[in-house]
């Protein structure tokens, strides 16, 4: 608790039953709402999924859609291909933001507002400027043919819609690249300077001190950011849908394709899908809150 | 130097996927090889205008949902970043893990389950419906925001008003909000551009009859005018750009943001 | 009439006891220092009678109303915080006019305030500024400023110089004292710095572990404390053992020294340092004792000399540093009987006392 003595109330709250009532109070509506709508949500989609309620609920409860769902061959191809999108770009995305963050840091205030500007963009407009930017008809195609790199658009690679999901890894790259170092930058702002300079004082090269001071003090930004970011792309819609590959599909496509068929007999298996879903992006966080409460422990060992 | 060339390099890249926008929306048939368009054209901007392309319905419909989630997020947000940032109370650390979940688990199940009960309610494809599912997303955010920043609020200016003869409603207005005013706005900014980028959620919900920005573009996506969507996407940039030029400063401070790498 | 009285005023913090069992009186225009080491819960008393804290047992009276139930702005009480906490979204002048503000008074009225209090405070010209613009002792100013504008019944301040350093404390010190004279306000002033307490305060009130030890003036906190965790904390350096017969004080070593005060049996007596005065010269007087010099360290204002009685007592004394001694000379320590002070054993209450 780095400011815990500028928290001049903070002890004052912290006594009695009656102020934590307090706060409770202050929480309910934020919980309630959240509580309420994706908690609630999250119910009736279970609840449909066994059959219980819905268009075509027989009231018999059954887990047909699971097992129905489990056994769509395209289903492990789909998690795996979502797993490895989520991995890759979460893992690209955090390298970068971490390097660029440091570049940032020392620079000036016109630098960090210039890889801000991107941040406001959204996603489906993203999607559009790197369809016509890497499509085999796009920007970057047209220059190479000019400069004679290649003959015609069918010498040029395919980077959307192609098996590898170049597209979509670079989409998820450019638009989650600005918004991690966002963050990573305000963590940086926040470390005192003195610990680094204390450390190559003591003898440590820049990339020691980097090594051993800055990025352990980073440890809990780069951890928050890189979960909201993981979680993003793992759950994201648009981009595999409109930039990735046609078969095999992410699992959030393969679900709105479900949901969406107009084969109604469908829904429950495309609801059982985004139960599982649910299920494995809430075992990430689990896992990760896990992660972070050790790794807290082996610094307090230290 | 060469970090700086390095800083122009990335900005150079991260503007790049706007370069083909800008020339697509004011092209005539711009057919591969060319390296430029043969003809230019303001005919994508007449049509954004023009009430038959449904753009500026979809913008105002966008507009309106944003803001009216963002204020509402701020409504319950300010509360609870209260309690997070200046409380302690069994139970912290479990309840900012709940409130990630609707920004890291995957939103399908929920709004499946969602549409059924506003299909029931007769809610389905109303404003209302809408505002109701961003609040999903825009809550948390707003939360942590205002959370990180109450952390670093010394009570003692609270204490100080309350001494000087300020009532506690006087010290929210004259002493809390205008000091916590860099957290609410880069709160608010988050709280907009992901109500305002929002595809997904809008669509489970908006039984066709909500039609944001990002369903117009979604449309457009799968059509082919190419200089139409790029029209239409640069014009769904420009409010999100507006409110950041107006946040820039709130985002140079740090205790805004740290908040979100502290969860 | 006491203008402020609190009665069995008792504050817990998560179990753990802030103030316990507090009664104290403060007289209209009186200035009462509240002393005591860092954590002893002063301050948690200042922000009870500020009304921004509720006691969890114990009343609190001004101007002879109950005030438990009155909310902190409705008090006439004004708070200043150690950190001053200028708003800093306002400007010098606003802040000042904050709490006229707050009572509706309309502009023209604070600005003429504001401007007028500025001026008492010697920041002609300031108001337009804002507060990060503003050296530490001018934003303590400003701060007493603000409290003082609103015309409080009673001031507190809350270690208000301890962020300042020492030339600065001085001169604060005096504007404090004169803008005290010229208000004639109640002032109240929590402090960990026995110097500040006495040079500012017509009573001091000191405490330890929540409770209060000793209520009384300067002088005789000085000269009279009531124990020996109270004289250590006040710059009591010299702590011996006597067997007393009356005025008749027997030392361990069968040296017998004359006081005022009478006793019987074993007791703890002190003496301050600078009470003692040393001779180079055998005198014949009561109270000349024999000594050695076994250090000598000057520090500008004084010399500072440790004598060596007996072979387990020695005793400090500070003389003035135009006397020369060296380490090792033979010396006679001459202990005035008016300043001999004691403690009977059992009120001496052993205790560690962090000394900031």
């Amino acid at each position: 608790m780095p400011f815990a003595e500028r928290r001049w109330g903070l002890r004052h709250d912290g006594s009695g039953l009656l102020t934590h009532w307090r706060a409770y109070l202050l929480l309910l509506p934020v919980t309630g709402i959240i509580g309420l709508l994706f908690g609630g949500g999250l119910v009736m989609a279970f609840l449909q999924s066994i059959g219980a309620i819905g268009l075509l609920g027989s009231g018999q409860i059954s887990l047909t859609a699971y097992q129905t769902a489990l056994a769509n061959p395209e289903f492990l191809r789909s998690l795996t291909l979502s797993v490895y999108i989520a991995i890759v770009a979460t893992g690209l995305s955090t390298v970068f933001s971490i390097g660029l963050a440091i570049l940032l840091r020392t620079a000036g205030r016109w630098a960090s507002f210039a890889c801000q500007v991107t941040l406001p963009i959204p996603h489906l407009v993203g999607i559009v400027g790197v369809l016509l930017l890497l499509s085999p008809s796009g920007l970057i195609s047209r220059w190479l043919y000019m400069l004679g790199g290649i003959q015609s658009d069918q010498d040029f690679p395919l980077l959307v819609n192609d098996t590898a999901n170049i597209g979509v890894l670079l989409h998820f790259l450019w638009k989650e690249i600005p918004f991690m170092t966002l963050i990573l930058l305000a963590v940086l702002r926040g470390i005192n300077p003195a610990y680094e300079m204390q450390a190559r004082a003591l003898g440590a090269s820049p990339w020691q001190c980097f090594w051993h001071v800055t990025l352990p003090m980073m440890k809990s930004g780069i951890f928050s950011s890189s979960l909201i970011v993981f979680g993003y792309i793992f759950a994201s819609f648009e981009v595999p849908f409109l930039l990735g590959s046609t078969r095999p599909r992410t699992l959030p496509v393969l679900i709105y394709r479900a949901f969406t068929d107009s084969d109604l007999t469908r829904r429950p298996e495309a609801i059982a899908l985004g139960i599982i879903l649910s299920a494995l992006s809430m075992l990430i966080v689990v896992a990760y809150s896990w992660l972070v409460s050790r790794n807290y422990q082996s610094m307090s060992r230290v | 130097m060469l970090k700086n060339t390095l800083i122009v390099l990335v900005i150079v890249v991260l503007f790049l996927p706007l370069l083909p926008l800008l020339v697509w929306s004011f092209s005539q048939g711009w057919f591969f090889p060319q390296f430029i368009p043969e003809q230019w054209t303001f005919q994508h901007w007449i049509q954004v205008f023009s009430p038959a392309s449904r753009v500026m319905e979809g913008l105002v419909q966008s507009l309106a949902i944003a803001l009216t989630t963002t204020m509402l997020s701020l409504l319950v947000g300010l509360p609870a970043g209260r309690a997070i940032g200046l409380m302690e109370f069994p139970g912290k650390a479990a309840l900012k893990l709940f409130l990630l979940t609707p920004i890291i688990v995957s939103p399908l199940a929920t709004l499946m389950g969602m549409q059924f009960v506003l299909i029931r309610l007769g809610l389905n494809g109303t404003l209302f419906a809408v505002v109701l599912v961003h609040l999903m997303p825009t809550i948390p955010y707003m939360t942590l925001v205002l959370a990180s920043v109450f952390a670093n609020f010394d009570m003692g200016y609270e204490i100080q008003a309350r001494s000087l003869g300020a009532s506690p409603l006087q010290v929210l207005s004259q002493v809390t909000l205008p000091l916590i005013a860099p957290g609410v706005v880069v709160g608010a900014l988050f709280a907009f551009l992901i109500s305002w980028n929002e595809f997904l959620l809008t669509f489970f919900v908006s039984a066709g009859r909500v039609f944001t920005l990002p369903m117009v573009l979604f449309t457009l996506l799968q059509g082919g005018n190419n200089g139409l969507t790029a029209a239409v996407a640069i014009t769904s940039v420009v409010p999100g750009l507006l409110f950041l030029l107006l946040a820039s400063n709130a985002l140079q401070n740090e205790t805004t943001l740290a908040g979100l790498g502290n969860v | 009439m006491s203008q402020l009285v609190l009665q069995n005023l008792t504050k817990h913090f998560s179990g753990a006891t802030a103030v316990q069992d507090l009664w104290l009186e403060v007289q209209a225009g009186e200035i009462l220092a509240l002393l005591g080491p860092s954590g002893c819960g002063k301050s948690t008393i200042l922000q009870m009678i500020a009304g921004v804290l509720q006691p969890d047992r114990g009343t609190i009276a001004l101007d002879g109303k109950l005030i438990n139930r009155v909310p902190p702005e409705k008090r006439d009480i004004a708070l200043v915080l150690q950190r001053g906490l200028l708003f800093p979204h306002l400007t010098v002048g606003e802040n000042v006019a904050f709490g006229l503000k707050m009572r509706g008074i309309n502009r023209a009225e604070r600005e003429e305030k504001a401007i007028a209090m500025l001026h008492q405070v010697q920041l002609d010209g300031f108001g337009d500024r804002k507060p990060s613009a503003l050296s530490g002792g001018q934003a303590q100013r400003v701060a007493l400023a603000r409290s003082l504008v609103i015309r409080p019944k009673l001031l507190l301040l809350d270690e208000p110089l301890s962020a300042l350093d020492a030339n600065l404390r001085a001169e604060m010190q005096d504007l404090i004292l004169r803008l005290q004279t010229q208000t004639g306000v109640t002032l109240l002033i929590v402090t960990h710095d026995q110097a500040e307490a006495v040079v500012m305060s017509q009573r001091i009130a000191l405490m330890f572990n929540g409770r209060l030890r000793q209520v009384d003036s300067p002088e005789q906190i000085y000269q009279q404390p009531s124990d020996e965790t109270v004289a250590q904390f006040m710059g009591g350096v010299n702590f011996f053992a006597i067997q007393a017969q009356g005025q008749q004080w027997k030392l361990p070593n069968g040296l017998v020294l004359v006081s005022q005060h009478r006793h019987q049996g074993a007791i703890r007596a002190t003496i301050r340092p600078e009470q003692i005065q040393v001779f180079t010269e055998m005198r014949s007087q009561n109270n000349i004792i024999p000594a050695t010099v076994i250090a000598n360290r000057f520090t500008g204002t004084q010399r500072r000399l440790t004598l060596a009685i007996a072979a387990n007592l020695t005793l400090q004394a500070w003389v003035t540093p135009t006397q020369d001694f060296h380490v090792g000379q033979a010396v006679w320590a001459y202990l005035p009987p008016e300043n001999l002070w004691y403690f009977s054993q059992a009120s001496a209450l052993p205790q560690a006392v962090e000394v900031p």
